[in-house]
């Protein structure tokens, strides 16, 4: 039978090549398909199309991105403008939003959580059709605002969820001290509550941003126009297109991953906290 | 004086007491997420349940009319439906467990204390966090057969003489897209279950250590149970939204080679974009919703639920 000093040898000899072993792994793993398309979008015509592959570009070209950036079929310029406006705006206001229900308590309140839970289980696909119905009805198709007002239907029940989690945990005697001292609520709100809960509203406005990003079924379906385009819809029209231009996509591909992979840089250590907060409970 | 009269005068009284000045104004706070949700979840769910009920083809107008749930007996005996339902549970399942094992090896990796731990976290979870669109791209090209890096890799390791064309052989496609988003898994759980592993307090382990607990006794009796509600939470939201999620497929695939890779979701567009059959698409849409609350209830049931909500 093994002492526990055995076991803990054991373990001081072990723990670290496994770790690194396992590390390594990870990362390989997570990174080979990112490495890959980023030595891609540096790689000429030639270099890509040719037999037997070449792995490493000759030299660092940039023409796809200047392609890809300034095209006129696909104007990347213009979707990362529009993917910008749509996910701030759709940010902005989800996360001012769940403000309200995560600070103020009015009757049915848990009723109305647990209804904005249930709306994560419901499809996309299920939104679509109505939605397209309704927006085309509104004469909104082809606006920004279809778009912004169409992502609420998934950033508005996750930023009221985590909000919740992060404003439960600043007393309300703060506020409520505030209120008294003459604050009005939105004074309360900017000066005590809003420094307190700042990481975590933070974190929250970049997984709202990150997932507007993301979306793509309601960009396609509820945009026609080049010039209105999203990122992700411009990258699936670029597909569709023509025979597929994989030097400029691939720099479309890092165009539209960039933006989100320096925010959760940002993001990685809060998500992590306010995950459990929000996720603990729910 | 002047200045003790304006002390004097009586305060005008507020037309609401206080109370309900800030019963009103808490009201109006709520206002916007209410007609955001009412707007985008409520009314949509509500009007795609009455389309289900209607035959609304949009290519053929003078069709349109109520049908009762004809839509649904069209769905009992629509043979691709039944596959895609299969197809689904395949994709869920087959992408779920693989994520959810990698990701909790993941996390007890990068739960470790080691030199550069924010950089490689930051790196490995990366994959979550990047639009749909973006992974179903990276991959397709990584399965190009003539361009792409994966039959060139095997090409070179030997293990492959003529190229494969993963994404338009029927019997590979699926688990090819299953590995595209058992890649795109991975993080959201190492995330999940690492906030989980956080919060697990150190004393337990030291206690633990303390009456001779192993590292396997102290993973089996602390972590595991500790962990519990949050690997509960996780693979019930993983599930639901693996099985509502169509992108990654219908970017990749659009749900062929011959319905090889069609799952309930893609089916669904697949009749809104391109049959342009609102009232079956909707009838499906409202199907899926149903089978994912039936799930919800279960999986609720079967795992005693977490604890009640805040």
């Amino acid at each position: 039978m093994k002492t526990r000093g055995g076991l803990d040898t054991a373990e001081r000899v072990l723990g670290a090549p496994v770790l690194w072993a396992g590390l390594a792994l990870l990362t390989a793993f997570a990174m080979a398909p990112f490495v890959w398309v980023l030595l891609a979008s540096f790689k000429t015509r030639a270099e890509l199309y040719a037999t037997p592959l070449v792995w490493l570009p000759d030299s660092l070209s940039v023409t796809n991105y200047v392609e890809a950036w300034t095209s006129k079929l696909t104007p990347f310029s213009r979707f990362f403008a529009n993917s910008l406006w749509v996910s701030s705006a759709t940010t902005a206001i989800s996360v001012l939003a769940g403000y309200a229900l995560a600070r103020f308590r009015f009757a049915g309140r848990q009723t109305v959580m647990m209804m904005f839970l249930a709306t994560q289980m419901f499809p996309a696909v299920l939104l679509i059709a109505p939605l397209l119905s309704q927006w085309n009805a509104l004469g909104l198709i082809d606006t920004y605002q279809v778009l912004i007002y169409s992502n609420f239907s998934f950033t508005v029940p996750f930023t009221v969820w985590m909000l919740v989690g992060y404003f439960e945990s600043i007393p309300r005697e703060l506020e409520e001290s505030a209120l008294m001292d003459g604050c009005g609520r939105f004074g309360a709100l900017c000066r005590v509550v809003l420094p307190l809960a700042a990481p975590g509203v933070a974190a929250t406005a970049i997984f709202a941003f990150v997932s507007s990003w993301s979306e793509l079924l309601f960009a396609i379906t509820f945009t026609s126009q080049t010039e209105m385009r999203t990122l992700s819809a411009g990258l699936l029209f670029m597909v569709g297109q023509y025979e597929i231009q994989w030097g400029q996509l691939s720099a479309g591909v890092i165009i539209s991953t960039l933006p989100v992979a320096v925010l959760f840089t940002f993001l990685q250590r809060h998500l992590i906290r306010g995950l459990t907060a929000g996720a603990l409970k729910g | 004086m002047a200045r003790e009269a304006t002390l004097a005068r009586p305060l005008a009284r507020p037309l609401l007491s206080r109370r309900a000045r800030e019963l009103a104004t808490g009201y109006l706070y709520l206002l916007p997420v209410v007609v955001a949700l009412g707007a985008t979840v409520l009314v949509p769910i509500l009007s795609a349940i009455r389309m289900s009920l209607y035959r609304n083809v949009l290519i053929k107008p003078q069709e349109y009319g109520f049908i009762g749930l004809g839509n649904y007996a069209r769905l009992l005996h629509d043979e691709v439906f039944w596959l895609s339902l299969w197809n689904s549970f395949f994709w869920v399942f087959g992408s779920v467990s693989p994520q959810f094992l990698g990701g909790f090896a993941a996390a007890l990796l990068l739960h470790q204390t080691f030199r550069g731990r924010a950089v490689v976290r930051t790196l490995t979870l990366l994959p979550w966090i990047i639009p749909g669109v973006v992974v179903a791209l990276i991959w397709e090209y990584l399965y190009q057969p003539n361009y792409g890096a994966l039959n060139d890799l095997l090409a070179r390791a030997g293990l492959m003489t003529e190229k494969v064309a993963w994404l338009s052989n029927p019997s590979l496609a699926m688990p090819a897209v299953i590995a595209t988003n058992v890649w795109r898994g991975v993080p959201f759980f190492a995330i999940m279950l690492l906030a989980g592993l956080q919060a697990i307090p150190d004393e337990l382990y030291e206690a633990a250590r303390v009456d001779g607990a192993g590292v396997l006794g102290r993973f089996w009796y602390i972590t595991l149970p500790m962990l519990r509600p949050i690997v509960v939470v996780a693979t019930a939201t993983r599930i639901i939204w693996t099985f509502n999620y169509a992108d990654l497929i219908f970017v990749m695939t659009s749900g062929g080679p011959a319905n090889a890779t069609q799952i309930t979701s893609t089916y669904t567009l697949l009749q809104a974009y391109s049959n342009l059959d609102f009232g079956y698409a909707a009838t499906l849409s409202v199907v899926l919703l149903l089978i994912m609350l039936a799930f919800t209830t279960l999986y609720l049931r079967v795992t005693r639920g977490v604890e009640p909500v805040a």
